[in-house]
């Protein structure tokens, strides 16, 4: 029960871009630059961090959908970057993804039945009668009842949350162990969004299932998750127990993402912490701290000095930063 | 008592489609006092940049205005000749368009554009005196002047944002009207411009009408607030008010839908199902196939307007208001 289901070190993906002006210069994006973190069984954990940070590419390096450059993703114990091919077809069995967009990632010309038991075909679970009865309990379950009415239709029959509910349907059909979750609700409506949000948690605590739940929502990712990890321009530069990092911030960047969320209090009156600039591309980068250029407590140490790694500042929470 | 800047009275709008009637507006009805600024929320279709659209006439063909009167400083607008509308158009009233940071020409110097604007609506401009407002402007988003001869590709989409924000203040308008300017940003940078937005408008006087589904950011932004539902104004009053005491469940319910970042963390409350189709919008209160409190009067007939006890201003169309008789809100 303690050991972690999921064990990140030293995780790098470098996307070669061509730059230039005849576009002969060959770059480095380093869109994850070297992140560890653990997922223990059973639990939800937040990645987020604003757009372009590396949060997506993260996600993809976990399901083995790409290769990282370096570093090692152990999961159940087994480093996924070495396994062979029956190994993997478990791994593939026991991961499943679900993204952002539920309009793009349904096969418009399957209908909903042939959706969610694609898994099961594929890793040849169950005979076809008792396979109808597994989708038609997942279905029952996210809420697509009654699962009769839906399975003869095709997605672009269905309502935006309703897609997303096909979409968490498939994902659970085959009971993973680890599902990475990417922006699931951004595209839904409020009344709808809470109802998924509320769907996945409800899921997350009857089957114990574990999820990296990729989110630049930090509000919903407080009310979902037991951990987060905050990331920066491909680095994670605060992590630990979710109460401790949203309500006690300690990297300058966080400090000033969370002082930047909304409350909806309107008797609340809320200080944000000015910072300057904006997000760049991980291009170019100079061999120090990531949030050098836009922090507002750097001083000479910091500009001469590699990326600082984590350390712990109290039980059960990392910061990247030499001030702390 | 403020005085009134603009009044909605009764105003009603479908768009017309092969499929039948969208009955995008139905009965829309408040008042909104000078310098003020107030709040829109509603989920998606529910018709808010319908809403504002009709505001200036700036609907499509199949449109059409069905009932109802739009009074600017007591101008009925409706009445007006699409000529006369033209003097209020960014004079008077201007409007910063859904994703309309995609809509600066790529081509153009993005300070050309705004001197066009200008002098489009402004003839009296030169185009030295245009430019230098254009300066006046850049300074007041808070973009720097360097960036005035720049092309929309060199900019951020946080200060594509800005020069739009810059765009829409071109002509000293007495009402801006802003529709979800800030949707798809990162939270810094939404931050930032939402700060810096509420600032020009405190400095210059203006009254607002915000639009957005988030309803943190109105409660962080707006005076007033207006909740809309399937083509009705189903909530209006002071923020303050509104988050005291929720008078219709659905606003009390969109309330219960935000998790907050500080404070306590409360349980969500879902509202079960989806909006309708307004196509074909349910009769009576529009809301009563989702509402938990439902009764037989709620299915046939449109709710009456109930106000709040405490707060004149503030009403909601409801059969069943909460806090009323002792009921309590249980959205806490
Ligand atoms: N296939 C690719 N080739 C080149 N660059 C890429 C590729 N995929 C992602 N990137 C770049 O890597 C960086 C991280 O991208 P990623 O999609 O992981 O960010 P993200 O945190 O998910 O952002 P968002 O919140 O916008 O979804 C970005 O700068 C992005 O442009
Ligand atoms: N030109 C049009 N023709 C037909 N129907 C339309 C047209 N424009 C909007 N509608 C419909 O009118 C209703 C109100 O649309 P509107 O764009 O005002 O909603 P909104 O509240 O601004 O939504 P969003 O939050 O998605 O911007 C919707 O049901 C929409 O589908
Ligand atoms: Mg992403
Ligand atoms: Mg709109």
């Amino acid at each position: 029960m303690n050991e972690p289901l999921l064990e990140v070190n030293g995780l790098e993906k470098y996307f070669s871009i061509k730059s230039g002006f005849f576009r002969r210069e060959l770059k480095y994006l380093q869109a994850v630059d070297g992140i560890s973190f653990k997922i223990k069984r059973g639990q939800m954990f937040g990645l987020v961090g604003e757009s372009g940070c590396g949060k997506t590419t993260t996600g993809r390096l976990l399901v083995k959908s790409i290769a990282p450059t370096a570093g090692e993703i152990v999961f159940n114990g087994k480093s996924i970057i070495e396994l062979d091919d029956d190994e993997v077809r478990d791994f593939r069995q026991s991961v499943q993804m679900i993204f952002q967009d539920p309009y793009q990632s349904l096969n418009p010309r399957m209908t909903i039945f042939d959706i969610i038991a694609e898994p099961l075909k594929i890793h040849k679970i169950g005979a076809f009668n008792q396979r109808e009865e597994l989708v038609a309990g997942i279905m029952e379950k996210v809420g697509l009842s009654p699962a009769a009415s839906f399975i003869f239709r095709y997605p672009h029959e269905l309502s935006g949350g309703q897609r997303q509910r096909v979409a968490i349907a498939r994902a659970m059909v085959i009971k993973p162990d680890f599902i990475v979750a990417d922006e699931p609700t951004s595209m839904l409506d409020v009344s709808i969004r809470t109802q998924v949000i509320e769907l996945m948690k409800k899921l997350q605590e009857e089957s114990r299932v574990s999820y990296l739940y990729i989110t630049h929502d930090l509000a919903v990712a407080r009310y979902l998750c037991t951990e987060i990890a905050v990331m920066y321009l491909g680095k994670i530069v605060e992590s630990g127990e979710i109460e401790k990092v949203t309500q006690n911030p300690a990297h300058p960047y966080t400090q000033a993402l969370i002082s930047a969320v909304p409350i909806p209090d309107p008797s609340y009156q809320r200080e944000s912490i000015a910072i300057i600039g904006g997000v760049s591309k991980p291009i170019d980068l100079l061999p120090r701290c990531r949030f050098y250029d836009r922090c507002y407590e750097r001083d000479q140490h910091c500009q001469s000095q590699a990326m600082p790694d984590l350390h712990e500042i109290e039980e059960q929470h990392f910061v990247a930063c030499y001030q702390r | 008592m403020a005085e009134t800047i603009l009044e909605i009275d009764n105003l009603s709008l479908r768009y017309k489609t092969k499929k039948g009637d969208v009955k995008a507006l139905n009965r829309v009805s408040f008042q909104l006092e000078k310098g003020l600024a107030l709040g829109l929320v509603g989920e998606s279709g529910c018709g808010k940049t319908t809403l504002a659209n009709a505001i200036l006439r700036l609907l499509p063909d199949n449109a059409e205005i069905t009932g109802g009167h739009i009074y600017f400083d007591k101008e009925d607008l409706l009445l007006l000749a699409e000529q006369e509308l033209r003097e209020y158009r960014w004079k008077k009233i201007s409007m910063i368009f859904q994703a309309a940071m995609n809509a600066l020409a790529p081509v153009y110097r993005v300070g050309d554009q705004i001197i066009e604007a200008i002098q489009n609506h402004a003839p009296e401009f030169t185009y030295s005196a245009a430019k230098e407002r254009v300066q006046r402007l850049f300074e007041l988003v808070g973009l720097d002047c360097s960036r005035i001869d720049h092309y929309p590709h060199q900019y951020s989409g946080g200060m594509k944002q800005r020069a739009i924000i810059a765009m829409a203040l071109a002509c000293d308008p007495d009402l801006i009207i802003a529709d979800e300017p800030t949707t798809a940003l990162d939270v810094i940078v939404q931050d930032r411009i939402l700060k810096r937005l509420n600032r020009v408008r405190e400095e210059l006087g203006m009254t607002m009408i915000y639009i957005s589904h988030d309803i943190a950011v109105i409660a962080e932004l707006s005076k007033v607030m207006g909740v809309m539902y399937a083509g009705e104004l189903v909530e209006f009053g002071s923020t303050l008010s509104l988050f005291k005491q929720a008078i219709h469940p659905y606003t009390a319910g969109l309330m219960n839908s935000f998790p907050s970042i500080k404070g306590a963390k409360n349980q969500l409350s879902i509202i079960p199902g989806e909006p309708p189709n307004l196509l074909n919008p349910p009769a009576g209160c529009k809301f009563h196939p989702r509402c938990q409190y439902v009764t037989a009067q709620c299915r046939q007939v449109r709710p009456p307007l109930y106000r709040s006890p405490t707060e004149q201003q503030h009403f909601a169309l409801c059969w069943h208001p909460l806090g009323a008789n002792g009921k309590e809100n249980d959205h806490e």
